[in-house]
């Protein structure tokens, strides 16, 4: 006998079952008493909840419906649009892609730029991507000392720590950046799923009845 | 030969104007057109929250509860997702929010089940008795299920809808609409059980 279909019951009866795995399960329920028992307990249970009717005490419709519109607040006139906020949070992570993608553009153009050789544009282009800004003065600076302690090694080194800063560095901390950006746009999405979807309740927080008067 | 009702839910008195046109009049601030769609949804609305809550005050409560929020968000609605939908999903989370504060005050008969419609009126009052009693112990097995199994299963049995719109409803995975409902049933069964060998015994 084929493995048992118990946990597609509750999806059979639904009628959510399709194709192979709805003949599947029908050809095991010809052959199984134990899910077809399993059917039937399913079958009742639904039946029964569904038999059960809405309490009297309720407002009928009419009733109801002219009840609220009588008591429907003023709304304001600058109602939020759905539109704008929903495309407006879509292309965030777009805008980060672009500079993303455009900071490794310049990177590699700049790399590049030792073979195009003297091109004023490129370079001229590249001048406020080049970390300048730090000063090359303060990098002096900071290489002296092992400068004067290494003689020609430490020359060297400084030459290799002042590529490593003004490139390698800049570079690591430009995708950290990118990426935390990215992070934190990820966790807001999160949180506003979080703060659509059903907000899970306790059933032990669920009223006690008081019995009044 | 027997006039049968075309539909469940009777078409109101100024029901002439479709649905979509109706929700843009009542996004544009028509109150006229938002009491339509409320009496056309309020079947459906009060149905949910009346199983999500277990009572009649508590349920009116959340209903109205409901309304007002979707009159106040629906200049944000996007008439791509069906209103309905939009609607049980808030009327999901006002029904919880009404189990959260607590009922105003429930009288003796809101207690679950004890104000049931008289129900069949061929039978004596002894089983009409035991019917009611029958009606409020599924009811309090209903309200005993945690809060996100219980709206799957009212959406299921109740409103009858598929997996894919309680999905979209709810705004969960098809998976967890599965798993969700299948604990609820399996709990719903494990307490409901020794009633239904009970009455298959008595149809014996």
């Amino acid at each position: 006998m084929s493995e048992h279909v118990k946990q597609w019951i509750d999806a059979y009866l639904d009628g959510e079952l399709q194709g192979v795995r709805r003949e599947h399960v029908e050809a095991h329920l010809a052959g199984c008493a134990s899910c077809r028992q399993e059917l039937q307990a399913a079958r009742r249970l639904s039946g029964y909840l569904r038999s059960s009717p809405l309490s009297e005490d309720l407002p009928f419709a009419e009733d109801f419906a002219a009840g609220l519109v009588n008591r429907l607040p003023e709304r304001s006139r600058a109602a939020p649009r759905g539109t704008t906020p929903g495309l407006v949070w879509w292309l965030i992570p777009l805008g980060i892609l672009g500079a993303w993608i455009s900071a490794q553009l310049l990177f590699l153009l700049k790399e590049w730029s030792w073979a195009l050789g003297p091109l004023s544009f490129v370079n001229g282009a590249l001048a406020w991507l080049a970390p300048n800004l730090l000063g090359n003065a303060w990098l002096d600076l900071a290489a002296a000392p092992f400068r004067q302690a290494l003689g020609q090694a430490g020359t060297a080194w400084a030459v290799e720590f002042t590529a490593f800063w003004q490139g390698d560095l800049l570079r690591f901390a430009l995708n950290a950046a990118v990426a935390l950006l990215f992070l934190s746009w990820l966790a807001g999405l999160w949180a506003r799923r979080a703060h659509l979807s059903v907000q899970p309740v306790q059933s032990s927080e669920t009223p006690t009845i008081r019995k009044e008067g | 030969m027997d006039k049968q009702p075309q539909n469940q839910t009777r078409p109101g008195p100024g029901s002439l104007h479709t649905e979509a046109e109706l929700v843009t009049r009542a996004q544009q601030g028509d109150r006229e057109a938002f009491g339509e769609l409320v009496l056309s949804h309020y079947p459906g609305v009060i149905g949910v929250v009346y199983r999500m809550c277990g009572n009649a005050a508590l349920a009116e409560d959340a209903a109205q509860e409901a309304f007002l929020r979707a009159w106040l968000r629906l200049p944000a609605y996007q008439p791509r997702n069906p209103l309905r939908n939009w609607l049980y999903r808030i009327a999901v989370n006002a029904a919880l929010d009404a189990l959260r504060r607590g009922p105003r005050t429930v009288p003796l008969d809101d207690l679950p089940g004890a104000n049931l419609p008289v129900g069949d009126s061929h039978l004596d009052p002894e089983q009409r008795l035991e019917q009611r009693e029958r009606e409020a112990l599924v009811q309090q097995a209903v309200l005993g299920l945690p809060s996100a199994s219980r709206a799957v299963l009212v959406l299921r049995e109740y409103q009858g809808l598929s997996y894919r719109e309680i999905a979209e409803t709810l705004d969960i995975q098809i998976g967890t609409v599965m798993s969700r409902l299948n604990y609820a049933r399996g709990r719903l069964r494990e307490r409901l059980e020794p009633y239904f060998q009970e009455s298959e015994a008595d149809d014996e």
